[in-house]
């Protein structure tokens, strides 16, 4: 049996409400009145998809060990990087193993189907085993745009397996079809969008009942067989007809989220995907539409397992973990569609030292940290000299990864000079679990939220951009914790 | 077996310019400036130089790398010169480098030098620099100065039981006390008494630390010409002489950054750093036998955490002496009788050697009565370079029998 | 405690940089008066960095408006500190709101 063993998802904390946006640009396009509903999720200044989709896979391998991971598929139309694998950036940030398959998804909205259809194949051909599928986006639409109203940030992961399965893979159908509702060249940064009657009737109202029939069909299913129905759909006019046409119950037809946090891109159905299973009851048959040049749409069916899967955060979970922003030009400023000022200092380099990271990749990217054999010490960064004076063993070290055993604060300050895009900049010390002390940026918190002595999880976070060579790197930051009563 | 450089080695003259955004000058016009008076004060000619050391932090901008800089710009006759750098301890390494040099039987007489332009920059502050090494790029924090030191202050507050409200009280005195000194000294950059009202109402930087807690960036130099006490005695034979009792330096071991026993509250190398000086100068009672320092106050909760560090205030008891008025100018231990950092500001490797320049400006009782220091007989100097969880820190001890 | 008024707009120089108060006020809250002054800082030559901050210090609850002066001139009042968290936190809600522009608000 080959399905779904676990799920993960994520939504930034921060939420920009719809309103504010149309305030600011309602005067150059009036209809977006319409769009204008809720609320959408925005990645904070250090977030992008690679990040999100970390989260994701990082809340998808709770109560997993990490060396059994497979393999690393990531999905996204908005990489941080047109060459660097992103997979491997995810996989370094959950420490895997590198003798595995990694790979990036892109290209359509259908990608995050696509890669847990990638997966599920090669798990059934028996070619790779716990593979874990995470996609993120992170899309932009040009001021005063349908699309800038119509976009959400987020990310869901899966780990695809052969053992432990919660939702057995029963078949798929899959389209491909050059239908250009949207596209974005290569060098291009902004959605652009064709007429939004011609993309309800013809894309959402052709290529969504082409797939779930042709799924149907050569599964031997009817649409009404379904205890869940997940399809995006951002058209409300749409949804209401492809629902009437399957004759689907309301209830059964899996929420889009987009009053809450948007439309997710190449995320979209795996996120809806996520939500699903985390009500799901064994036995319930789950169809999965992905959309975009194309469809797959999936069939899965729910087992006993998923009564024994460790809780995680989820899709709900994040979406209770929320900051209003209340200021549509830091949401600009962050996503770079503004020139905003950071001075001179702001201009000065930051080198890149490929051959640094890579030396330095599973700390950097996995927190790797050493523990010295010889008097168990733990200690981030890893040393080769002992930190404990009272040892000082040399070359007495084994790796331990840290990354998912947080810290407590040791000092913390406020900083109204350090240059950030979100100030005050907030970092400090931290006493990470087990033993070791470093000083870690803070980040998805105010003032209020640091006191010494308070638990902190450590975020796979964007470290920095480098604006003149378009690098994008990576670094853990410490998120504090709310103390939740047992 | 080592005996230490206590008094081995004699200052024959020094010289130290007008600290501050000095536009008009160019960093040889400082040099030139500084070597003047002290050629002058040592009563040598530049040809019996025979060796010096020459300390610099900032290479971004400033005088390049090497020693280069200073044969030039003083036509030095192809001596050595030997550029050290050591965070903001660079300007007392170079006065170890050239005090060694002589206690060495090397050199008979030897120049110390400590130069920093650094306001070529376009933007306010320090040059940005890996000063920490290229690592910090990729793993180290969005972090500034006060940003590290504001974390001594609530480390301390929560360490010695002692309300943040004392301790920013305390912290207020320390910039007013030094404030009041500095308006007296014509080389110091801010010459304004300031109001403790002004002090205590500046909005905060990084809490704890508020505007007047932190210095300013500055251009400057120093130097200072030594030699043996014979040798001295023959070029300024009425002359007091003011002797070196005890150099010593400290570097963080990592235990601070990375392990879990330090406490946070204070600065291991310091304390590490004066216990060796006092040994090697022969000071038993620091308290009782420090007649006056200069410590480096490049936060006012340094400054504050140094007190104690340096085994003159008893642990958790810096604010109650501060507050007290211990280390005002007619306190029992005077401590930034020129201003300190908060009216000079810090061209990094000049500080060191400035605070040598007050304190054996002092000893000869050069300085009119209004900013003396009555009958010193050691003088302490502390510099420390870095972040309180990563630094050096070095001490000097400086007296006249 | 004691609460020296500073004369508004004017520049006070450190080492680092200068600030200045641009506004004083008090706050209707729940029957009591509140003062607080609202300061603008900018740290051009500190050690560590340009930067600056728009600052709102909220010495307490007026006991007394000007009600003497200290030996350099200066109107003195009296204020009581508000040391409640709750009241805090009430507080620095109506001042975020109505200084929207303001990243720092501490109370005395």
């Amino acid at each position: 049996m080959v399905g779904i063993r676990s799920y993960g998802g994520y939504v930034p904390r921060f939420r920009l409400n719809k309103m504010i946006i149309f305030g600011a640009m309602g005067w150059l396009n009036p209809a977006n009145i319409m769009n204008a509903q809720g609320e959408k999720a925005v990645a904070n200044f250090d977030e992008d998809s690679v990040t999100m989709a970390t989260a994701a896979a990082i809340d998808c391998v709770t109560g997993f060990d990490r060396a059994d991971i497979g393999g690393v598929y990531f999905a996204s139309t908005t990489a941080s990087y047109r060459e660097r694998l992103c997979a491997n950036l995810v996989a370094g940030a959950l420490a895997a193993d590198e003798g595995i398959r990694t790979a990036d998804f892109a290209g359509g909205l259908k990608a995050g189907t696509t890669a847990l259809l990638a997966a599920l194949d090669a798990v059934g051909a028996g070619n790779a085993n716990d593979v874990v599928v995470s996609a993120s986006d992170c899309r932009l639409g040009k001021m005063a745009s349908v699309q800038e109203l119509m976009f959400g940030d987020g990310a869901a992961a899966f780990m695809v397996s052969d053992k432990d399965v919660i939702a057995e893979f029963k078949g798929s159908y899959s389209t491909g079809h050059d239908f250009v509702d949207h596209f974005r060249g290569a060098e291009a940064k902004y959605d652009r969008q064709w007429e939004e009657r011609w993309i309800r009737d013809v894309g959402f109202g052709q290529f969504v009942p082409e797939a779930i029939n042709g799924l149907c069909e050569k599964c031997g299913v009817a649409p009404t067989d379904f205890a869940k129905i997940i399809y995006p759909c951002y058209y409300g006019g749409a949804r209401k007809k492809i629902n009437k046409t399957f004759a689907f119950e309301p209830e059964k037809v899996q929420d889009n989220m987009q009053a809450a946090i948007g439309d997710t891109g190449s995320a979209q159905s795996l996120m809806m995907l996520a939500s699903a299973l985390e009500e799901a009851k064994p036995g319930d048959k789950m169809l999965v539409v992905g959309y975009g040049s194309g469809c797959d749409a999936l069939f899965f069916e729910v087992t006993d397992n998923i009564t024994r899967l460790t809780p995680r955060r989820g899709i709900s979970g994040s979406l209770a973990k929320r900051t209003d922003l209340d200021n549509y030009l830091k949401y600009l400023t962050w996503r770079r569609m503004v020139p905003a000022d950071t001075g001179l200092r702001g201009e000065e380099q930051k080198w890149t030292r490929w051959t640094l990271q890579w030396r330095n990749h599973k700390m950097i990217l996995g927190m790797e940290a050493s523990k010295c054999k010889k008097c168990g010490t733990q200690q981030y960064p890893p040393q080769r000299i002992c930190v404990n004076p009272e040892c000082g063993a040399i070359d007495e070290m084994e790796p331990v990864v840290v990354s998912d055993k947080g810290g407590k604060i040791f000092s913390f300050t406020s900083d109204m000079l350090a240059a950030s895009l979100n100030p005050p900049a907030m970092y400090g010390t931290v006493d990470i679990n087990d033993g070791g002390r470093y000083v870690f940026d803070f980040t998805d918190c105010s003032i209020d939220d640091l006191a010494v002595g308070k638990p902190v999880e450590f975020s796979f976070r964007i470290k920095y951009y480098d604006a003149m060579r378009d690098i994008t790197n990576y670094f853990w930051k410490a998120v504090p914790v709310a103390e939740e009563a047992e | 077996m080592a005996e230490g450089i206590r008094d081995k080695v004699v200052i024959l003259g020094m010289g130290c310019t007008r600290f501050g955004e000095r536009w008009d000058s160019n960093p040889d016009d400082l040099a030139v400036e500084a070597f003047i008076e002290c050629l002058e004060d040592a009563q040598i000619e530049k040809k019996d130089i025979q060796a010096s050391w020459l300390g610099s932090h900032i290479d971004e901008i400033n005088i390049g790398k090497g020693g280069n800089f200073l044969g030039l710009a003083l036509k030095l006759p192809l001596i050595p010169v030997t550029r050290v750098e050591n965070f903001c301890a660079s300007g007392t390494e170079s006065f170890r480098g050239a005090c060694y040099g002589v206690a060495s039987g090397a050199y008979d007489i030897a120049l110390a030098f400590g130069i920093e332009k650094l306001k070529d920059t376009g933007y306010g502050g320090l040059p940005d620099s890996p000063a920490f090494g290229q690592m910090q790029v990729a793993i180290g924090p969005n972090a500034t100065a006060p940003g590290m030191f504001a974390q001594l202050a609530t480390a301390y507050s929560a360490r010695y039981d002692v309300p943040m409200e004392r301790v920013k009280e305390a912290m207020a005195h320390v910039s007013w006390k030094s404030h009041q000194n500095g308006a007296k000294n014509p080389r110091a950059h801010l010459r304004k008494p300031i109001p403790i009202e002004q002090i205590m109402g500046a909005p905060m930087i990084a809490y704890p630390l508020g505007l007047f807690d932190c210095c300013g960036v500055s251009d400057g130099a120093a130097c200072a010409i030594v030699t043996t006490p014979e040798i001295m005695k023959k070029i300024k034979p009425n002359d007091d002489q003011v002797k070196v009792k005890a150099l010593q330096i400290s570097v963080s071991s990592g235990e601070e950054a990375l392990y879990t026993d330090w406490d946070g509250a204070g600065m291991l190398t310091t304390r590490k750093a004066s216990s060796m000086a006092y040994e090697e100068a022969g000071i038993k009672n620091p308290r009782g036998e420090i007649s006056m320092m200069e410590v480096h106050d490049c936060f006012s909760i340094t400054e504050l955490a140094t007190m104690e560090d340096l085994h003159i205030s008893e642990p958790g008891k810096g604010p109650d002496d501060v507050l007290d008025g211990f280390y005002d100018l007619d306190g029992q231990i005077p401590c930034q009788p020129d201003g300190g950092l908060k009216c000079f500001g810090h061209p990094i490797a000049a500080s060191g050697l400035r605070m040598i320049y007050e304190m054996y400006s002092q000893f000869l009782g050069r300085w009119p009565e209004e900013r003396a220091v009555k009958d010193p007989k050691f003088g302490l100097t502390h510099n420390l370079g870095g972040v309180p969880n990563q630094n050096v820190c070095s001490i000097a001890i400086l007296g006249r029998d | 405690m004691k609460y020296v008024h500073l004369p508004l707009d004017e520049e006070i120089r450190s080492i680092g940089g200068y600030y200045k108060v641009l506004e004083e006020g008090l706050l209707d809250f729940e029957g009591r008066k509140i003062l607080y002054a609202v300061k603008g800082a900018n740290a051009e030559t500190s050690c560590c960095g340009p930067g600056g901050v728009g600052y709102i210090n909220v010495p307490g609850y007026l006991t007394s408006w000007k009600s003497s002066k200290n030996e350099g001139g200066l109107d003195v009042s009296e204020v009581k500190r508000i040391r409640d968290s709750e009241t805090q936190k009430k507080v620095r809600k109506i001042l975020a709101e109505r200084y929207s522009y303001i990243s720092v608000i501490d109370f005395d």
